[in-house]
């Protein structure tokens, strides 16, 4: 660059002061070195030299008072413009937000899962863009101002929102690692629910009892999380018999699988079985299977055990009862 | 016959059913037409309003006869057995015939009776959960073929009722005679995981959908002439005779099978009152019968999860009574959704027993489908 401009003469810069501070500033910089390497120029050379190196030095000055500043002029700033971005994104949100689940409902249950799972995904993007595309707008983009909000926005972060800002990275990364999604069945803590939301800070988990608990990201950082379905349309549903310790378990395993076989939720493709192990108190037999649509696991489970308990009082079995089971407790 | 080798069709084996398609384009239209109606979009202009024409409530009227069985299918059986029964050492003893549901005519039986061959029917629905009554099935005969259909009334979808058919099964699988079983789709599909039945049965066969031309060249001489005049149908839409294109929508809407078209055709078709009586027609060698569109039945909106357990259960056992159908659903009322759904001309009630509607069964298929319910396969 240094060596392309030496070769331009002075004179013809100069009848053109350039508007760009970093032009101005090399400009000034060349004008400069001419004048040191130049010391037999004529008057009106020397003349010249001082206008360039003035006006050079104004660019410079312009330049570094434009790179100082952090947010542009305000009437540089288009504010319909922000406020159609914000708005735009505001409106696709609340869209995504309000038609997607009415979709996925509506839809075939094998694609309600994809659709939800979308959400949140969609809803990340569109922010990510929105703030992409309001910043140059509000900001002066620069690398000194690049560090200049990154060390404010460090202090703020550290100081003030740090736990907010937690929640929102434990949120985006909820949105990409999927430890849960909306439509999946989870359990967290104490709560097992279905997720209905997953917003920016925390997801709303619906209980079988038809709570609505509303839980912090921030509980990936340190906690467990048991997803039964992770994405799929089903999940294992598991119905428990408590029986008497003297009887025939074959007769019973038998008549507990065909319970499970011939129940109307049954999912097909996927297995049953039917585990027992031996307790101080009986025989804990465990029914393991799967409904055709994780919705109606509360469902498939009142079935299993209704038909069950009925199947297994039909061989002639008796179920452990308080009584019996204190009894053998004791020593 | 084969259009291109010129050889008798025979049945395929499950998995290679040719499901016909419905044209993109029709697809589209569908779908844009609903979401018209759907904003409260008013019909265009009919060649003939519908509310002029009169349903054609009998066979004669309607200027179609009933399917003699679907003779095609018929043939195909005919022409896929014919040599394994002459075969006095065949490779493999058993067959399985899988169709789908629906079918009043009960092909399999029909099939067999024409060709004088024995048939074992099936025990009564109300013995089935009686464990004592379970006897091996005589199938030690001197016939060349024993024919065993609709083994969707050999059990009951409940822990007490699976007994028969798995008896049945396993001595089938033992036999060493030509044997025949018949089964509806959706049963089979729930057999295969009940009883493991696809492990003791070969391979099931099925009969090769219905594209248009098949459907047009098996209805049309189905339809009547009467003495003095020959039958044209006209689309009430446009106008215009049926064609390749409307044939190819009826071959999609109703899945290929035969026996569900004859009833979707039999429902579309509409006369206008005046034709009926009319003293010196213009055109006294033809007879016009209006075709309607052909309409989506929709489910009653209330109950919808026990409507739908309910026309599965009677979709697996084709037919149930109200009683067998409570101990087949898990709802403990699931014989009160009956009522409505006769209503929405999704069940019919015959013979003290509910069944699905065949005009119905495009329209139930694809609720339980996307519902997630496990589906049948051809």
């Amino acid at each position: 660059m240094m060596q392309e401009e030496s070769k331009v003469p002075a004179g013809e810069n100069s009848a053109e002061p350039s508007s760009s501070g970093q032009v101005a500033v090399e400009l000034a910089d060349s004008a400069t070195e001419r004048t040191a390497s130049l010391p037999e120029t004529s008057e009106a050379s020397q003349k010249q030299v001082e206008e360039l190196e003035s006006t050079g030095q104004s660019g410079a000055e312009e330049a570094q008072d434009e790179a100082m500043k952090l947010i542009n002029d305000l009437q540089d700033i288009n504010f319909l413009h922000i406020v159609a971005i914000i708005f735009a994104a505001w409106l696709l949100i609340f869209l995504t937000r309000k038609l997607l689940p009415l979709l996925a409902e509506r839809g075939p249950s094998q694609t309600r899962l994809y659709i939800l799972n979308a959400v949140p995904i969609i809803r990340l993007l569109t922010m990510t863009g929105a703030i992409l595309w309001l910043i140059p707008i509000i900001f002066n983009v620069n690398f000194e101002n690049f560090l200049v909000i990154a060390g404010g926005a460090s202090v703020a972060i550290g100081f003030a929102f740090k736990d907010y800002v937690s929640g929102l990275i434990a949120g985006i990364i909820a949105v990409f690692e999927r430890p849960y999604r909306p439509g999946d069945w989870v359990t967290i803590g104490d709560h097992y629910g279905e997720v209905r939301s997953v917003g920016m800070r925390s997801l709303c988990l619906q209980t079988a009892a038809d709570d609505l608990v509303t839980v912090p990201h921030t509980r990936i950082w340190d906690e467990n999380i048991a997803n039964s379905n992770n994405g799929e349309r089903t999940l294992m549903c598991v119905a428990n018999f408590y029986i008497r310790p003297d009887h025939e378990a074959d007769a019973v395993r038998h008549a507990l699988r065909e319970v499970a076989m011939t129940s109307a939720y049954l999912e097909y493709s996927k297995p049953v079985l039917v585990m027992l192990a031996d307790e101080p108190w009986g025989t804990h037999y465990k029914v393991k299977a799967y409904p055709f649509d994780l919705r109606d696991q509360f469902a498939f489970i009142s079935d299993l055990t209704c038909r069950g308990k009925s199947a297994v009082r039909n061989i002639g079995v008796e179920f452990v009862t308080a009584d019996y089971a204190t009894t053998s407790e004791q020593p | 016959m084969s259009e291109a080798t010129g050889q008798p069709l025979t049945f395929n084996t499950l998995g290679h059913y040719q499901w016909p398609a419905m044209a993109a384009d029709e697809s589209i239209r569908n779908f844009s037409w609903k979401i018209w109606k759907r904003f409260g979009g008013k019909d265009e202009d009919p060649f003939i309003s519908e509310d002029s024409l009169k349903w054609a409530s009998d066979k004669h009227s309607a200027g179609i006869e009933s399917p003699p069985a679907c003779g095609p299918i018929m043939e195909e059986m005919q022409a896929t057995f014919a040599e394994w029964i002459c075969d006095p050492n065949p490779s493999r003893w058993l067959q399985l015939v899988v169709l789908p549901p629906a079918d009043t005519n009960d092909l399999l039986r029909t099939w067999a009776i024409e060709h004088d061959h024995r048939i074992i029917d099936p025990p009564p629905r109300e013995s089935l959960l009686d464990h004592s009554k379970v006897a091996s099935v005589p199938l030690d005969c001197e016939n060349t073929l024993v024919v065993i259909p609709q083994l969707e009334r050999w059990f009951l979808r409940h822990q007490d009722g699976m007994m028969h058919v798995r008896r049945l099964l396993l001595q089938a699988s033992k036999t060493k005679r030509h044997l025949i079983i018949g089964c509806n789709s959706w049963a089979w599909q729930f057999l295969n995981k009940a009883v493991s039945a696809g492990r003791l049965l070969p391979l099931g066969l099925t009969f090769n959908a219905f594209d248009a031309d098949r459907l047009r060249n098996w209805l049309m001489p189905l339809s009547q002439s009467d003495n003095a005049s020959e039958y044209v149908f006209r689309q009430s839409k446009n106008g215009l005779i049926a064609d390749s294109d409307y044939f190819a929508k009826l071959a999609a809407r109703s899945l290929g099978i035969p026996w569900i078209a004859w009833h979707l055709w039999h429902r579309a078709i509409r006369v206008r009152p005046s034709d009926q009586n009319i003293g010196h027609p213009k055109f006294p060698d033809e007879q016009t019968r209006w075709v309607s569109e052909l309409e989506d039945l929709s489910l009653p909106i209330e109950d919808v999860d026990a409507a739908l357990l309910t026309l599965q259960a009677l979709l697996i056992h084709g037919g149930l009574t109200e009683e067998e159908l409570d101990l087949a659903t898990p709802s403990v009322d699931a014989s009160n959704v009956l009522p409505s759904l006769v209503e929405a001309d999704f069940v019919a009630h015959q013979n003290d027993g509910f069944q699905c509607k065949p005009d119905a069964y495009p329209a139930i298929r694809s609720r339980l489908v996307s519902a997630g319910f496990p589906e049948d396969k051809l």
